[in-house]
C-alpha cells in the first residue's frame, strides 16, 4: 500500500513537470492540444495526491505501525480525531498536506477558468505547477511519508507508536495548521495570476479582479490560522501568553503583513491604475514569504540549537526561494514599461498618500519581524557569537509601529481620494480627537500612567469613533434620500459597497484586538505552593484549593487541582487546572483553568507538585485584563471579511461599448 | 475501600513518576524577583520562552537555572550582577534581547533605519508623482473640443448613476 | 494485486492526461480589443459615483468635489476617445448615437480589413468589430 502511495506521488511529480513545460510550450507555440493536456495533468495530479493522502490517512487511522511516519506520530490509544490530524502533525505528512492543498487549489482554478483567460491561463498553470513540482520533489525524494521501518531487509512494525506531541492534542491545534496552510498556499494563486499577466503583458487589471475574492479568502484563512495559534498558545502552553514571537509564529505573521499591505495598495491600482510595480512586488513578496515561512517552520534553521545545522530540506527551500526571487525580480524589471502608472498624485493630502504611508508602516513592521527572526543567524555568521532575539525585542520595536498603524487606520478612511482640503479634514477629525483626548485624560485621572497603554486606548477610541461616524454619516445620507430608518439605511449602505464597509468592520475588529493587546500592560501574576484547603490571593480574587486529584486514562495520566474562586467574599466559580503526562511520549502538558470575562481573565496553571511536601501543588495564577477582546475582535474581523466577500448590490448603469460579437462576454462590468 | 485503593495506587504511580522527574521544579518561581529577572533570561531547552515561562516538567535547563537564580536573589546580588553571571556562564544567547553594544546595536537600530529609509524613499516618490509632467496617463491630454464632444454622453450617464 | 492496481492507475492517469480529443478543446474565447479600456471606463464611473456619495455625506468641500469631478470627467472622456479610436467606428450605444464623434471614421485609416464585410480597423483584431467573424485565418 505504501508502494502505491509512493507511486502516486512519483507520478504526480512527473506530471507536474509535464504540466509546467506543456503549458509553457503550448502557450509559446500556440498549441491548444498541449495546453489542454497540461490542464488535464493538473486534475491528474490532484487525483494522485488525493489518493496518496487518503492512503496515508488510512494508515494513520488503522495504525499501520510499519510506516515510520505513523509510528512516529500516533499511538493506538490516541483519539481518532487526532490520528486524523496527525496527517499534518509531522514533517513529511504536513508537506504532503501542503502539496495536496496546492493541487486542490490548482484544480479549482483550472476548472473555473477553463473557458476564460485563454491567454494567461497556461502561464498561471505553469507558475502553479512549478511550485507544485518543488513540493513534490520534497514529497517524493526528500521527506517521503511512505517510508517503512526496516531492520536488515525485512519490513518491521513496532508495537505502538510514539504518539502525536501532546501539545498538539487540542482542538485549536487540530485546525490551526490547515487554516494556516490554506492561507499560505492560497497566495500562490494570486501570485500565479500576477506573474502570468506580467509574462503575457496582459492589458488591464484582469488578474486583480479575478483574484480579489481569492485574496480576501486566503487572507482570512491566514488570519484564522494565526489567531487559532494564539488561542492555542494561551490555553495550552500554560505561560499565559498568546504570542511569543517565536520564529515559527513570526513566519506565519510575515506573509500576513505583506498580504495586508497588498490588499490595501491594490485598491490604488483598481481605482487609479497606479502602483503597478509595487503591487507586483508585494504579491511576489507575499508568495516568497509564504514559502520562506514554510521553510522556517520545516527546516529548523532558526529555532534549532545549532543555527546552521540546516536539515537536508533547507537546501531545497533556499534554492527554490532564490530561483523564485530571481524570476520575480527579472520579470518585473524586464516589464517596467508594461507596469507604467496610468495616473499621478493630485495632492499630498489624499487617500492615495495615506495608503502609501500605510504600506510603508506595514512593511516596516514586516521588516522588523523578519530582521529580528534572522538576526541570531546573522550575528552567528558574522560575529561567530550567538545572541537571542526574543519577545522583549519584538515588543519594543513593534509596539510603536503598531500604534502608528492604528493611527493610520483611523486617519486613512476619512481622507478623500485625490485631494482633501484641510478644513474638511478638520471637520472630520474634530470629534474623534476630542473623544480620544478626553478618554486619555480620564484614564490618567483614574491612575493609569503606562504611556503605551494610554496611547493605545486613546487611539482605539479615535479609530472607533471615525469608523462609527463613517457609518453614521453614510446611512444618514441614504436614510434622508430613501426615507428609511437609520438601521435599514446602514444595511443598505453596507450592501451598496460591501468591500468598503466590510473593510471598516475589519478595522473595527483590529481596534478591539488592540484593546485586548493593551490589556497586557496590566497583567498580574503570582506563583504559590498550596496544599488542600489552603488559600491564596491575586488581585481581587481569593482562591481556595478544595482538592487535588489524580487519575489515569489509556492515553495519559493526570493531576488536577480543584480551586474555588471567590471575589469580594462571594463564590464566583471553580477552576480545574490540570497537568497531564502522556504515556507514549512521556511528555507533560497542562490544561489550564481559565475564568473568561470581558474585563479580565483569571488563569490558573498547575505547574507541578511541590518538591518540598508531596501533597502541595505549585500553582501559577495570572490575571489578564481585557484578553477576551482579542477573540471578540477577531470575530468582528471575521464577520467584516465575510461582508467584503458579498457581491455589492448596486451595479453600474451606463452606456457600454458594443463590439458586435463580443457583447455578451465583455459588457458585463463588475464593480 | 476498593476505590480508595485504586486512587492510592494511581497516586503512587504518579508520585513515583514525578519523584523521578522532579528535582527542582518551579518552586523558585514563588519569589517575584526570580520571576521578574527570569523573564529576561531565555530558557535554552528549545522552548523559545523565558526561564519564568518555560513550562516543561523537569526541564533540564530551566529547573537548575531557576534554582541558581533563586540562590543569587536570596544572596542579595543585584540584577545586573545576576545577568552578568548568567552571561558569563552561558554566553550572550541567554539574554532574550541582543545586548545594546557594538555590533549588536545594529540589531536594534536596523528596523528604524529601514523605516526611515523607506520614509525618505516615499517622500521622493510622492514628490515625483506630484509633478504634473510625471503624469503618464494615456491620452490624458485631450483637446477641449474633443472633451466637449464626449461631455454630453458623460453627463447623461452620470445622471443615471445611483 | 497491488501491482495490478498500480499499473491501472498509471495507465489511467496518463491516458486521461495525454488523450485530448479535438472536441474537448474549449470554445475559442472572443477577445474584445477594448476590454481593458472598458474596465478603465467602469472604474472611472465607479469613482465618480463614489465621489458623488462622499460629497453628499459631507466628506468633501465643494471645491475638492468640483476639481476631482472635473479630473475624472476628463479621464473618462480620454478613455472614451481611446475606445472609439480602437473600435474605429461610431459606438452603437443609444446614448452616444446623438453625439457621435465624426472624426472616428477618418481616424481609422486602416491597415486591417475584414474579408467578410470590408470593415477597416486600425489595430489587428482577432474578430471583426462589425460582423464578428474571425479575422485571422489559421489562428485556430
Amino acid at each position: 500500500m505504501e508502494n502505491l502511495g509512493a507511486l502516486a506521488v512519483l507520478l504526480a511529480f512527473c506530471l507536474s513537470i509535464y504540466a509546467v513545460f506543456g503549458s509553457a510550450v503550448g502557450a509559446l507555440k500556440k498549441k491548444p492540444f498541449l495546453i489542454l493536456s497540461a490542464e488535464r495533468a493538473v486534475y491528474s495530479i490532484w487525483i494522485l495526491l488525493t489518493l496518496a493522502s487518503s492512503l496515508l490517512v488510512y494508515a494513520l487511522l488503522t495504525g499501520d505501525m510499519r510506516l515510520a511516519y505513523v509510528a512516529g506520530r500516533t499511538n493506538h490509544a490516541m483519539p481518532t480525531i487526532y490520528k486524523f490530524t496527525a496527517w499534518w502533525g509531522g514533517q513529511e505528512g504536513s508537506l504532503l498536506f501542503w502539496s495536496w492543498i496546492l493541487s486542490s487549489y490548482s484544480a479549482v482554478v483550472t476548472w473555473t477558468n477553463r473557458r476564460k483567460f485563454r491567454q494567461i491561463m497556461p502561464w498561471v498553470i505553469a507558475v502553479l505547477m512549478s511550485t507544485q513540482c518543488f513540493f513534490l520533489i520534497l514529497n517524493a525524494f526528500v521527506e517521503s511519508p511512505f517510508q517503512v521501518l526496516a531492520v536488515g531487509k525485512g519490513v518491521v512494525a513496532v508495537q505502538d507508536g510514539r504518539g502525536l506531541s501532546p501539545l498538539l492534542q487540542y482542538w485549536a491545534m487540530a485546525i490551526h495548521p490547515p487554516m494556516l496552510y490554506l492561507g499560505y498556499v492560497g497566495f500562490v494563486v494570486p501570485f500565479a495570476f500576477a506573474m502570468a499577466s506580467l509574462i503575457t503583458r496582459q492589458p488591464g487589471d484582469a488578474w486583480i479582479h479575478t483574484t480579489r475574492r481569492w485574496t480576501i479568502i486566503t487572507w482570512l484563512f491566514q488570519s484564522c490560522g494565526i489567531i487559532l495559534g494564539a488561542g492555542w498558545a494561551y490555553a495550552v502552553l500554560g505561560w499565559g501568553g498568546y504570542w511569543g514571537w517565536d520564529p515559527v509564529e513570526n513566519a506565519s505573521l510575515l506573509p500576513w503583513i505583506t498580504a495586508t499591505a497588498f490588499l490595501h495598495s491594490v485598491m490604488m491600482q483598481e481605482k487609479k491604475g497606479m502602483m503597478k510595480v509595487w503591487n507586483m512586488a508585494l504579491i511576489s513578496a507575499t508568495f516568497l514569504l509564504c514559502i520562506f515561512g514554510t521553510f522556517l517552520t520545516r527546516s529548523g534553521i532558526v529555532s534549532s540549537v545549532h543555527a546552521f545545522g540546516v536539515s537536508a530540506i533547507g537546501k531545497y527551500f533556499v534554492a527554490f526561494i532564490a530561483i523564485g526571487l530571481g524570476a520575480c525580480v527579472y520579470l518585473i524589471l524586464s516589464r517596467l514599461d508594461y507596469l507604467k502608472s496610468e495616473a499621478h498624485l493630485e495632492s499630498i493630502v489624499s487617500r492615495e498618500s495615506s495608503f502609501l504611508f500605510n504600506n510603508l508602516i506595514l512593511l516596516a513592521s514586516c521588516f522588523a519581524v523578519l530582521w529580528g527572526t534572522l538576526f541570531p543567524v546573522i550575528t552567528e555568521a558574522i560575529m561567530g557569537e550567538k545572541v537571542s532575539v526574543g519577545a522583549p525585542f519584538f515588543n519594543r520595536v513593534n509596539i510603536p509601529i503598531g500604534l502608528f498603524l492604528l493611527f493610520l487606520t483611523g486617519v486613512g478612511p476619512l481622507i478623500a481620494w485625490r485631494r482633501s482640503s484641510l478644513e474638511s479634514l478638520k471637520r472630520a477629525f474634530l470629534w474623534p480627537t476630542v473623544a480620544a483626548v478626553l478618554l486619555v485624560a480620564v484614564l490618567i485621572v483614574a491612575g493609569i500612567r503606562h504611556f503605551y497603554a494610554l496611547m493605545s486606548f486613546g487611539l482605539c477610541l479615535f479609530v472607533a469613533a471615525t469608523i462609527v461616524s463613517e457609518f453614521f454619516k453614510g446611512s444618514r445620507a441614504i436614510a434622508a434620500r430613501n426615507n428609511m430608518n437609520l438601521v435599514r439605511a446602514m444595511v443598505e449602505l453596507t450592501h451598496r459597497n460591501t468591500r468598503r464597509y466590510g473593510g471598516y468592520i475589519v478595522h473595527m475588529g483590529i481596534v478591539l484586538m488592540f484593546v485586548g493587546f493593551t490589556g497586557a500592560a496590566f497583567n498580574k501574576d503570582d506563583t504559590v505552593e498550596v496544599g488542600m484547603g489552603e488559600t491564596f490571593r491575586l488581585g481581587k480574587y481569593e482562591m481556595k484549593v478544595r482538592e487535588i486529584q489524580d487519575g489515569d486514562t489509556p492515553n495519559y495520566m493526570w493531576q488536577r487541582a480543584i480551586v474555588d474562586v471567590r471575589k469580594g467574599g462571594e463564590q464566583v466559580g471553580t477552576l480545574r487546572p490540570e497537568r497531564r503526562i502522556y504515556k507514549a511520549s512521556q511528555e507533560p502538558n497542562s490544561i489550564v483553568g481559565i475564568r473568561r470575562r470581558l474585563n479580565e481573565d483569571l488563569y490558573l496553571n498547575f505547574a507541578s507538585m511541590s518538591q518540598s511536601s508531596s501533597d502541595k501543588a505549585v500553582i501559577q495564577a495570572f490575571v489578564f485584563p481585557l484578553v477576551s477582546w482579542i477573540w471578540i475582535g477577531f470575530g468582528v474581523l471575521f464577520a467584516g471579511s465575510i461582508i467584503c466577500l458579498i457581491p455589492p448590490k448596486v451595479r453600474l448603469q451606463y452606456a457600454r461599448t458594443e463590439v458586435v460579437g463580443v457583447v455578451q462576454k465583455h459588457a458585463k462590468v463588475e464593480k | 475501600m476498593c476505590k480508595n485503593m485504586r486512587r492510592l495506587k494511581s497516586r503512587f504511580l504518579l508520585a513515583a513518576l514525578l519523584a523521578a522527574t522532579l528535582a527542582l521544579g518551579s518552586t523558585p518561581l514563588q519569589n517575584p524577583e526570580v520571576r521578574r529577572i527570569g523573564k529576561k533570561l531565555g530558557c535554552q531547552c528549545g522552548c523559545q520562552s523565558s526561564l519564568t515561562e518555560c513550562n516543561m516538567l523537569q526541564c533540564h535547563f530551566a529547573d537548575p537555572a531557576r534554582a541558581e537564580l533563586l540562590r543569587m536573589v536570596d544572596s542579595g546580588q543585584s540584577e545586573a550582577g545576576i545577568l552578568k553571571a548568567f552571561v558569563d556562564r552561558y554566553g550572550k544567547a541567554i539574554l532574550r534581547e541582543p545586548p545594546t553594544e557594538g555590533f549588536f546595536l545594529i540589531g536594534w537600530v536596523m528596523p528604524f533605519v529601514a523605516t526611515a529609509a523607506g520614509a525618505v524613499f516615499l517622500w521622493w516618490f510622492v514628490r515625483r508623482k506630484l509633478r504634473p509632467e510625471a503624469a503618464a496617463a494615456p491620452a490624458a491630454e485631450l483637446s477641449s473640443e474633443a472633451y466637449a464632444r464626449y461631455r454630453d454622453r458623460i453627463e447623461k450617464d452620470l445622471a443615471k448613476l445611483d | 494485486m497491488i501491482l495490478i492496481f498500480a499499473v491501472i492507475l498509471t495507465i489511467g492517469v496518463l491516458a486521461f492526461t495525454l488523450l485530448v480529443r479535438a472536441k474537448d478543446l474549449p470554445e475559442p474565447e472572443p477577445v474584445s480589443p477594448v476590454q481593458h479600456l472598458d474596465e478603465r471606463k467602469a472604474r472611472i464611473y465607479e469613482n465618480l459615483r463614489d465621489l458623488q456619495f462622499e460629497y453628499r455625506v459631507g466628506k468633501l468641500s465643494d471645491e475638492d468635489y468640483q476639481r476631482t469631478k472635473q479630473d475624472l470627467q476628463r479621464e473618462l472622456a480620454a478613455t472614451l476617445a481611446e475606445i472609439d479610436a480602437i473600435v474605429g467606428k461610431t459606438p452603437k450605444t443609444a446614448t452616444a448615437a446623438a453625439s457621435s464623434p465624426s472624426q472616428a471614421a477618418s481616424k481609422a485609416e486602416a491597415s486591417f480589413v475584414c474579408p467578410n464585410c470590408n470593415a477597416r480597423f486600425e489595430h489587428p483584431l482577432k474578430f471583426c468589430g462589425e460582423c464578428g467573424k474571425p479575422l485571422q485565418e489559421g489562428n485556430q
